[in-house]
């Protein structure tokens, strides 16, 4: 595991948000995810790997995120693509846990690419897992199949 | 024992029949993606789509199931994956994966994981694995 001395996080500064792995949160995503029939019912399912997502769907993060992007006058003719996912596991990701994100925004550049990083850390400060959103600024209408 | 898996083992693979609106719908609640094109056909064809678009982290989510069901897999240390191209609802979507590196030393393995939908290339993601020693023979 690496701590915060080694991981730098840089970039226009969202916020932080205490955020949950609680199993309610936890079984509806891993019963949304799953291809076939679950029925959630495990005592204590395991953190689906891509779960961390949803925390950026949360309405304060998401609002955060809205009006740092909004200050771009770009945002009004263009929609956001997910172009990128990155997840680093620095520790397994526990159920029924809380932790802090701090969230941050890089870019849009010039080309009309930005990247949202994450970093979330553990009761104990401890990182856990990062990762890195990237996405392009397209004009409305011009997403091709 | 580590040693038994090659580089270019396929990993079982997972198709996922006809990803319809209902799922999709799932998936945009528990993740709180509000994205219309995920939901609104009106919106997703003057997106330039030509259907409402599948969330890229729906299919993301499927291949890391074809991962985490592999019985090598311990755990997963680093989980990436591209969005090539826009997946449709209401078809299917196929998962591969295949072991391209193997590090015997750290006893894990890199991943490679394509998700297509007919036959065409929409996600390819990597993962670092480390591995459970084997019983028997890779499957």
């Amino acid at each position: 595991m690496i701590g915060d001395a080694e991981w730098r996080l840089t970039g226009l500064e969202i916020g932080s948000f205490n955020v949950t792995t609680s199993l309610d949160l936890v079984r509806q995503f891993t019963q949304a995810t799953s291809p076939f029939d679950c029925n959630g019912s495990h005592p204590l399912p395991e953190v689906p790997l891509t779960f961390p997502i949803s925390w950026l769907g949360r309405p304060d993060v998401k609002q955060a995120i809205f009006l740092a992007l909004s200050e771009n006058p770009m945002m009004h003719s263009h929609a956001l693509i997910q172009l990128e996912q990155d997840f680093e596991y620095h520790a397994r990701m526990v159920p029924d846990a809380s932790y802090r994100i701090d969230v941050r925004l890089h870019g849009p550049d010039k080309n009309g690419r930005c990247r949202m990083e994450v970093a979330a850390y553990d009761d104990d400060h401890s990182l856990c897992m990062t990762m890195s959103v990237g996405f392009l600024l397209v004009e409305k209408g011009e997403i091709t199949p | 024992m580590s040693d038994t898996l090659q580089k270019g083992h396929q990993l079982p693979a997972l198709c996922v029949p006809i990803i319809t609106q209902a799922q999709i719908d799932a998936y945009l609640l528990a993740s709180g993606d509000d994205n219309p094109v995920h939901s609104d056909r009106k919106l997703a064809l003057q997106a330039g789509l030509a259907d409402i678009a599948v969330p890229g982290m729906l299919i993301m989510a499927y291949m890391a199931q074809c991962v985490r069901q592999w019985r090598r897999c311990e755990n997963v240390e680093k989980f990436s994956a591209r969005f090539v191209s826009p997946a449709l609802v209401n078809k299917d979507i196929a998962t591969n994966a295949r072991v391209v590196v193997i590090n015997q030393t750290a006893n894990s393995a890199i991943v490679r994981i394509t998700a297509k939908q007919d036959a065409k290339l929409v996600a390819i993601g990597e993962a670092r694995v480390n591995l459970i020693e084997a019983d028997g023979p890779d499957v």
